[in-house]
């Protein structure tokens, strides 16, 4: 992929591009569409990054609902002002996954992969059964302040690519350098003195206050949320991003919620086959290119350099 | 004690139904240290295949009711065990080991396996006539001769593993697989064979829990799928890949489920599952019956 | 007991394991095993395979916890404290397998070890040019840690080590797989490490012409208890040691 300051350059006027879109563009199920995207991008790119330490974190669905439902009670319930409720998002999704990685990054690999399942579920299973919150039904009536209503697409896609570059940027520091120690060999670190269940911990509320900032404001977006907005599929789809776009490189998930969100578009609605096409997709990627999309650049572009000698 | 006999009929009831399903699961995590969540879908494979096997063979063929069920059991089970061997070869055996890698391969199959029962089934529940009508009365509880038979033979069937784990030289390669790969390679073992084995066998203890399901619940592309959430909290709490743990664990999440939903509700149950399991979790990481590393 | 018998060198005591004992199951890796090491020396601990090297590595280093005994680093109770606060008080280790970060650069190997105790991206380089030169990596910073050859591995993972700024390392057999030459020059830099760094070395290692020529002080450890203590020649001629070694057939 060129080389690592132009990349970030292209995903600079990609992202500016995106807001612009957003901005001009009069047809809203376009505008929509593009902060669907990048609400799918930091969903796939938080997973990813949990990742790095090794683990599957399938509880990004329920951080992603925790941001959505925090915004939407204080919202709606508590009538609390607009920048508060989307500031209050990923903080309180931070601080519960504080709380989660703390009980449960004892465990790890499969057992971290189905303890995270089952708090996706208990999370959804409390909202349906608390009424106050709407239950089954959820809650209705977030809208952004009438000021900047006009504007709110291109206010949620900056706000999102600019998740996305801060993901990218603590991965490129010092911390991101010793989330990597974890994954390939977490004795290491461990015998140098560092905190590996505390990095591991910070790992996860990183990615939960990207996903709780997201989920903020896909409730804005949507204006109503449900509990089945927020199951375990969430982090599924997610992690088909992931691999479809190419778990190697950062801009993977962008590249593959980018993707399958667009043909999803176009597949929707055709029920059973859209169920198998999905699945054909992940099956193919996963057993023919491992490397996703990125990966397939890659080897695609070191031929064209090889043949072009 | 009749309270109590009936509540231990429920549990029995829908613990064999977990209890079978489970133990492929996790015999599967055993040999391959992969989390099949398309494990779901054998179950509903075989379910499905009994609710249209049944009508054909009492109205076509013109087989008593018993009989036509009988067919269609092997039937089932017999496409199934193909399904499960194909899925293995065409996909599986690629990601042995890699628990994300097989994770993700297993949920593209998940789609693609509930997208055709679709398109073949269409989405409307599906039933099969009562095969054993009647009811039975213990001490004052009742409970239906079919849910009886249930029991019974998921008894006999989770036996039947037992045996075939603890006393046949397969069973040995299974176990030894699970405990320390290398070694059961360095031992002479074929890994890929014995973990083929393992896996056909999981499917297959899916596909039993679907063939007694049918007739008792009605049958949708996604009916297996319900299973799948309990069961991953089974071997959790039973320790991934014990056999003796998943049918602990199994029978545990049917007693939390039958009492706490006839003093509370159903989803109240759910909910106090799920929040024993992280419980759990904190004082057992490793599960019941696990080894820890 | 024989530690009665060996008067160690002087100098302040360092690291005191008070009658350790581990059991794994109905297993005991570890019982009744007492030393001290103390500063400015390299310590020898030997045994036959299977003897419980390596459990005392993990005892001492708090990868596991013990069932019973003490153990005190730089003069503090650390009996049952993790990983991370016995090597923060200056005890660090080396891993005999898996002992680096396989896919990343020497330079990020190193790196991971600088990062409790010094900021700043500069001042943690500094230290990683330092480590790097005393160890012969200087020319391979760039290099995949995995793709190195095996001699600069052995030699990137007491790198990573010493990044930590240790005052005790913990050397769990640092020179299997290595080239005559190779170790020869692995045993100057221990030597060095002593003098000119002030370091103590605890060293555990199959290979018996380097114990002896390295170290002052040897330990021996069978079945999982203290065996014998004392110079290398002693132990060498020790009876209950040659028995040990020569009754496993190996």
């Amino acid at each position: 992929m060129l080389n690592r300051s132009s990349g970030v350059w292209i995903c600079v006027a990609l992202a500016i591009g995106a807001v612009l879109f957003a901005l001009l563009a009069t047809n809203p199920y376009y505008t929509s569409l593009v902060v669907w995207i990048l609400t799918n991008a930091v969903l796939a790119s938080a997973l990813r990054f949990v990742l790095q330490i090794g683990e599957l974190n399938i509880a990004t669905a329920a951080f992603f609902g925790i941001g959505a439902y925090t915004a939407a009670i204080t919202a709606v319930l508590f009538g609390w002002p607009f920048w508060l409720t989307l500031v209050l998002a990923p903080l309180v999704a931070a601080t519960l996954s504080a709380l989660f990685g703390w009980v449960t990054l004892r465990a790890k690999g499969p057992y971290f992969l189905l303890i995270s399942f089952a708090v996706t579920e208990v999370i959804r299973l409390i909202y349906t059964q608390t009424n106050a919150i709407g239950g089954n039904s959820g809650l209705v009536g977030m809208f952004p302040p009438m000021a900047i209503d006009a504007y709110y697409p291109a206010l949620a896609v900056a706000l999102l690519a600019a998740t996305l570059f801060a993901l990218y940027g603590v991965e490129r520091s010092d911390l991101g350098r010793m989330f990597m120690a974890i994954k390939n060999n977490d004795a290491i670190p461990r015998s140098v003195g560092l905190n590996v269940v505390f990095l591991k911990v910070l790992c996860v509320v990183i990615a939960a206050a990207a996903v709780g900032l997201a989920g903020g404001l896909h409730a804005y977006a949507n204006n109503v949320i449900a509990p089945a907005d927020f199951t375990y599929f969430v982090a599924i789809l997610a992690l088909a991003y992931v691999k479809i776009g190419g778990e190697g490189h950062p801009f993977g998930p962008v590249l593959g919620a980018a993707v399958l969100t667009l043909v999803g578009q176009w597949v929707a609605g055709i029920s059973a086959w859209e169920n198998i096409f999905y699945g054909a997709v992940i099956v193919a990627t996963v057993l023919a290119f491992p490397g996703g999309l990125v990966g397939l650049a890659t080897r695609a572009r070191s031929l064209v350099i090889r043949s072009g000698q | 004690m009749e309270l109590f006999v009936q509540l231990l009929a429920n549990t029995l009831q829908i613990g064999s139904v977990y209890v079978l399903f489970a133990l492929g699961l996790t015999l599967i995590f055993g040999v391959m240290k992969i989390i099949n969540f398309a494990h779901g879908a054998f179950y509903t494979a075989a379910a499905l295949i009994v609710t249209s096997v049944v009508p054909f063979a009492t109205a076509t063929l013109g087989l008593p009711l018993w009989a036509g069920y009988l067919l269609a059991a092997i039937a089932a089970i017999a496409v199934v065990l193909c399904l499960g061997a194909l899925v293995y070869s065409l996909g599986f055996q690629y990601v042995l080991k890699d628990l994300n890698g097989s994770f993700i391969l297993s949920i593209g199959l998940l789609l693609v396996l509930n997208g055709a029962y679709l398109a073949i089934y269409g989405g409307a529940p599906r039933s099969v006539p009562q095969i054993l009508p009647g009811t039975i009365s213990i001490f004052g509880a009742t409970l239906t001769a079919q849910r009886l038979a249930l029991v019974i033979v998921a008894a006999i069937v989770t036996g039947g593993l037992y045996l075939l784990i603890e006393r046949t030289r397969l069973g040995l390669a299974l176990r030894a697989v699970a405990q320390d790969q290398e070694a059961a390679m360095l031992q002479g073992m074929p890994y890929r064979r014995v973990a083929l084995y393992g896996f056909m066998i999981g499917a297959g203890l899916a596909a039993c829990a679907g063939v007694l399901m049918a007739p008792i619940n009605a049958v949708t592309p996604v009916s297996g799928d319900e299973f799948l959430i309990k069961a991953f909290i089974i071997i959790i709490i039973g320790g991934l890949g014990s056999v003796a743990g998943a049918i602990v664990g199994g029978l545990f999440i049917a007693v939390v489920e039958s009492v706490g939903g006839y003093f509370f509700d159903p989803s109240t149950a759910t909910l106090a599952m799920f929040i024993l399991v992280i419980v759990f979790l904190l004082v057992r990481p490793q599960g019941i019956l696990g080894n820890a590393e | 007991m024989s530690a009665a018998a060996s008067a160690p060198t002087g100098g302040e005591v360092l690291l005191r394991a008070e009658r350790l004992e581990r059991r794994f199951g109905g297993l005991t890796a570890i019982s009744d095993f007492s030393f001290e090491l103390r500063e400015g020396e390299i310590l020898g601990l030997i045994g036959p395979n299977g003897a419980g090297k390596s459990t005392t590595f993990n005892l001492i280093s708090g990868f596991i916890r013990p069932s019973s005994g003490r153990l005190v680093v730089m003069g503090r109770d650390v009996t049952g404290a993790s990983a991370m606060t016995i090597s923060r008080l200056g005890l660090v280790r080396t891993f005999q397998h898996n002992s680096l970060l396989s896919e990343m650069s020497v330079i990020d190997n190193i790196l991971i070890g600088t990062y409790h105790h010094r900021s700043g991206h500069e001042r943690r380089m500094e230290k990683v040019r330092e480590v790097a030169g005393m160890t012969g990596l200087t020319d391979h910073l760039k290099a995949i840690a995995g793709n190195l050859p095996h001699g600069l591995q052995r030699m990137l993972s007491i790198a990573i080590a010493l990044a930590a700024e240790p005052r005790i390392l913990c050397l769990d057999e640092p020179l299997t797989g290595l080239q005559g030459a190779e170790v020869g020059a692995a045993l100057d830099l221990f030597e060095a490490l002593r003098t000119t760094h002030g370091l103590t070395i605890l060293l555990v290692e199959h290979n018996m012409r380097a114990v002896m020529r390295a170290c002052d002080r040897v330990i021996v450890l069978n079945y999982g208890r203290l065996l014998a203590e004392g110079s290398p020649e002693a132990v060498s001629r020790d009876e209950a040691v040659i028995e040990a070694y020569l009754g496993r057939g190996r």
